[in-house]
């Protein structure tokens, strides 16, 4: 953790309101992305990030600095994910194909995606337990080691490191089923709905 | 595997403009809610006591005001009207000790029953 950041800290544990919005420009773009990741929907990803951060100010108090504080905030995250993700179950769903993909349109994307191939992980992604999502998001997405995620979603290293493989290898395996056609389109041979 | 690398390829997104104002309104506004939720709970507790109190004191003064000792100085004054004499007993009974040493003595059985109507102050010998 950089000296800086455990001073801004300890500045928002006292209500310092401009220290939080220097942690909130330090973490946002990292959340939003890892949320969007997450959830598949960007605005929800945005909702969720706002929420995350104002979590951060009410409980900045409860944070002890024995673990990163990046850790902390992407377990608030990832909590607050899962929760919105079980709530979302309980509501009427919309089909994938009639939402707009906030990486098809780029907006605020940095690199211009394979729309086939992040077509697929997505929709692979989508049908991922968030139990294994979210150590393969937090691994191979936002480069976390699996001692820190084991922190961030408080598992053995070892629970961590069986989750991490099962996550890739029913990735993998809706990747094998997954075929692209010609026109950039994707078919997906047979129904998958299976969780890993 | 190949295609599982692409995961750390995957787009990345970024905060739209103006988040961190978003977040610091809804900061403020959440401020706010907690202040006026912390106010209205300060309010109904203090309004629950008052009620309480309020209902205690009605009960003690208009629905029960006959145990009083204003009750006990009426009688007192009555008799002495009447030319008879009052004299208060207070009884204090040890029912402790008595049960205790029923215990003892199994044989034995006390029936503690309520001979008077009236409460023991307003006994008049």
């Amino acid at each position: 953790m950089r000296m800086d950041e455990q001073e801004l800290v300890r500045k928002v544990q006292g209500g310092d309101e401009d220290a939080f919005a220097e942690i909130v420009r330090l973490y946002k773009d990292r959340i939003v992305n890892y949320l969007s990741h997450f959830t598949g929907d960007y605005q929800k990803a945005v909702d969720l990030s706002q929420e995350t951060f104002i979590r951060v100010y009410f409980k900045a108090a409860k944070y002890k600095p024995i673990a990163p504080f990046s850790s902390w905030v992407y377990a608030i995250a990832s909590n607050l994910a899962r929760t919105e993700l079980k709530r979302d179950r309980r509501r009427a769903t919309v089909p994938l194909e009639e939402m707009a993909s906030p990486f098809e349109s780029g907006a605020f994307c940095e690199d211009k995606p394979d729309s086939g191939l992040v077509r697929n992980l997505r929709l692979a992604l989508d049908g991922l337990h968030p139990r294994y999502r979210v150590p393969v998001l937090l691994k191979d997405v936002e480069g976390f080691s699996q001692e820190e995620i084991a922190r961030i979603i408080r598992k053995p290293v070892g629970t961590v490191k069986a989750r991490i493989s099962r996550g890739r290898a029913y990735l993998k395996r809706e990747l094998d089923k997954a075929v692209i056609d010609p026109s950039g389109g994707v078919a997906v041979k047979g129904e998958s709905h299976g969780r890993a | 595997m190949d295609e599982l690398k692409s995961l750390g390829a995957l787009p990345r997104v970024k905060a739209p403009p103006g988040f961190e104002a978003r977040v610091l309104a809804g900061l403020a506004e959440r401020t706010a809610l907690m202040s006026r939720r912390r106010r209205v709970l300060r309010l109904s507790l203090a309004g629950a006591s008052a009620f309480v109190l309020v209902g205690f004191v009605v009960t003690r003064l208009f629905i029960l005001p006959g145990a009083g000792p204003e009750r006990s100085a009426s009688l007192f004054d009555a008799a002495g009207a009447a030319g008879r004499m009052i004299i208060p007993i207070n009884e204090t009974v040890d029912y402790f000790g008595e049960v205790r040493a029923a215990s003892r003595n199994g044989e034995t059985i006390y029936i503690l029953e309520q001979v008077s109507d009236v409460i023991s102050a307003d006994n008049t010998y």
